[in-house]
């Protein structure tokens, strides 16, 4: 059934449909909403989750990998300050192989104090381990969650779906609700191997020492790119039953285009619009939108800018010292690639501008 | 595509009120995207929501800065915010008040029209006299000054959206409805 929905509730409700059995969360705008509407479900008895009031957001990350472990399906959701705080704990979900799911607001560091987009909270953590996905509206917000419960659980890694503040999360779209029964065909309830239980104990998280800490990072390694086959084969099985369309990344008017600009999340459909415009002007434009950045789909990339002329990569965020980080990802995907175009960036946007 | 920008103070319902507009258009079939302020509200300070309608798929995701039309729950912002800015050529402002369209002035290329929303909310119980609740009141009147939609998805979206007495909301805003429609009270271009 199609409804108009925020981005903020469109997460509650993939949460309510994907059959959450844990959610441990501290409140940050602009999630807020996202918690509030699922506290409300399990009061009243419309999702049977357990749902557990924390301290922090440091403790509702520890709560999920507690709960993860066991083997329940967790959620918790998180933005800016909040997710530094959880810092610590992501490389923990991560490297114990815990399909945990979390959504993340993307919301700009402080100081100065400001609520609005800006993906540097999100993009500080690149390197935890954590798949991260950006989406583009309430839609996808919904049915990246339901998606990455599934490719997480295959992939035994975490998923972080990020989405821009305000310009999604309290945004009012129409959203297709699937039926309830559809998505149990698509997620099934969750069945783990080694789960920790009293019955049959052993040790979680003991010393590793130097002969095989290597071997375990070389796994998740080999996991996240491994990852990529999984996504696309879940995005196919999606689409085969919803009939929407995803991937690592989406291309707007690329086929004949010689200058691209490269966004994520909400600037990509801006993007798209301006590509319309330009092309009235007799430029030759596309839009190119990575949608996945971890693990970061190079190969799509590659494929999408060979033979263009010029590549602009549009970033609200910024590497202090360096440049926009997309930007520093694509220059390191295309380096020592031929037929690339030249590829420069502009950082915009900071803060909700 | 149609652009609104809808004005009040926090508090006064211009949250849930846009969104029984944006329910309204979206019940016709139409693309719909409807978010508030981007801002911290806090009750009696000022607040703006934004609606978006198309026939077709809406891509901008930006604040709009030149609506269409304009609504105005408080004309005592009129002090302080300049509620005109960047409307379209001819387009609407929209004002809940007791005077006539022609005690306004924009300097701006703009048509006015009043409604006695406080007035119409508490005759059908909505409110107090210091604090009435006219959002229901507010999106019948423009509904009925457009023209563009029916009364009946307006009252189906109150229905949907309202927390509390549903049915003296729709009365309030089929009275206001159907004030602006048949000019009952007065609507003016003044420029």
């Amino acid at each position: 059934m199609r409804q108009l929905m925020t981005g903020n509730y469109a997460a509650s409700y993939a949460v309510k449909y994907a059959g959450v059995q844990v959610i441990a969360a501290y409140p940050i705008t602009p999630q807020t909403q996202i918690v509030e509407k699922l506290s409300e479900m399990c009061a009243a008895g419309e999702l049977k989750a357990r749902y557990i009031n924390v301290e922090s957001e440091h403790s509702a990350m520890a709560a999920c990998i507690g709960a993860s472990s066991t083997g329940a399906r967790v959620f918790t959701a998180t933005s800016s300050q909040g997710l530094a705080y959880m810092h610590e704990l992501l490389h923990w979900a991560s490297r114990a192989r815990l399909p945990v799911v979390m959504t993340n607001v993307n919301r700009a560091m402080a100081p100065g104090w400001n609520v609005w987009a800006d993906q540097n909270d999100s993009l500080s953590q690149r390197d935890t381990g954590w798949m991260q996905i950006y989406c583009k509206s309430a839609q996808e917000v919904f049915d990246s969650i339901l998606m990455a419960y599934k490719i997480s659980e295959k992939v035994l890694l975490p998923t972080m779906i990020n989405y821009d503040a305000f310009f999604t999360s309290h945004t009012e779209e129409p959203v297709d609700i699937p039926d309830a029964e559809k998505v149990r065909d698509f997620l099934p309830g969750l069945r783990r191997g080694r789960i920790m239980d009293v019955d049959d104990p052993c040790a979680f998280g003991t010393l590793v020492a130097q002969d095989t800490y290597t071997e375990f990072q070389y796994k998740i390694q080999e996991s996240m790119q491994d990852a990529k086959k999984v996504i696309t084969e879940t995005c196919a099985e999606f689409k085969s039953i919803f009939n929407r369309e995803y991937a690592l990344t989406e291309e707007y008017k690329m086929s004949d285009a010689d200058e691209v600009i490269i966004a994520t999340s909400t600037m990509f459909e801006t993007a798209s619009v301006a590509v319309d415009e330009l092309r009235k002007k007799g430029s030759k434009t596309g839009a190119l939108r990575i949608r996945y950045f971890r693990p970061f789909p190079s190969e799509d990339i590659i494929r999408a800018l060979s033979g263009k002329k010029r590549a602009l990569v549009l970033d609200r965020n910024i590497s202090f010292g360096a440049q926009g980080i997309f930007c520093q990802e694509v220059l390191a995907a295309a380096g020592g690639k031929g037929n690339m175009p030249a590829i420069s960036g502009v950082v915009l946007g900071l803060g909700g501008r | 595509m149609l652009e609104l920008r809808v004005h009040g103070r926090g508090g006064q319902g211009v949250v849930v009120g846009s969104a029984i507009l944006g329910k309204a258009y979206f019940i016709e079939n139409k693309s719909v995207q409807f978010f508030p302020e981007f801002g911290v509200e806090r009750r009696g300070s000022p607040v703006q929501a934004f609606l978006r309608v198309s026939e077709d798929k809406i891509r901008c995701n930006y604040s709009i800065s030149e609506p269409d039309n304009i609504i105005l729950f408080d004309e005592s912002l009129l002090n302080s915010v300049d509620i005109a800015k960047g409307i379209k050529n001819n387009g609407w402002i929209l004002i809940n008040s007791k005077k006539r369209p022609e005690c306004f002035h924009f300097d701006a290329n703009c048509r006015v029209a009043t409604i006695d929303a406080d007035g119409i909310s508490l005759a059908n119980g909505l409110g107090t006299e210091t604090a009435p609740i006219i959002n229901a009141a507010m999106t019948g009147a423009f509904a009925g000054l457009l023209g563009d939609l029916p009364v009946e998805s307006i009252a189906a979206a109150i229905h949907s959206s309202v927390p509390a007495r549903p049915d003296k909301n729709e009365a309030a805003a089929r009275e206001a409805f159907y004030k602006i429609k048949f000019g009952a009270i007065k609507q003016k271009a003044v420029v």
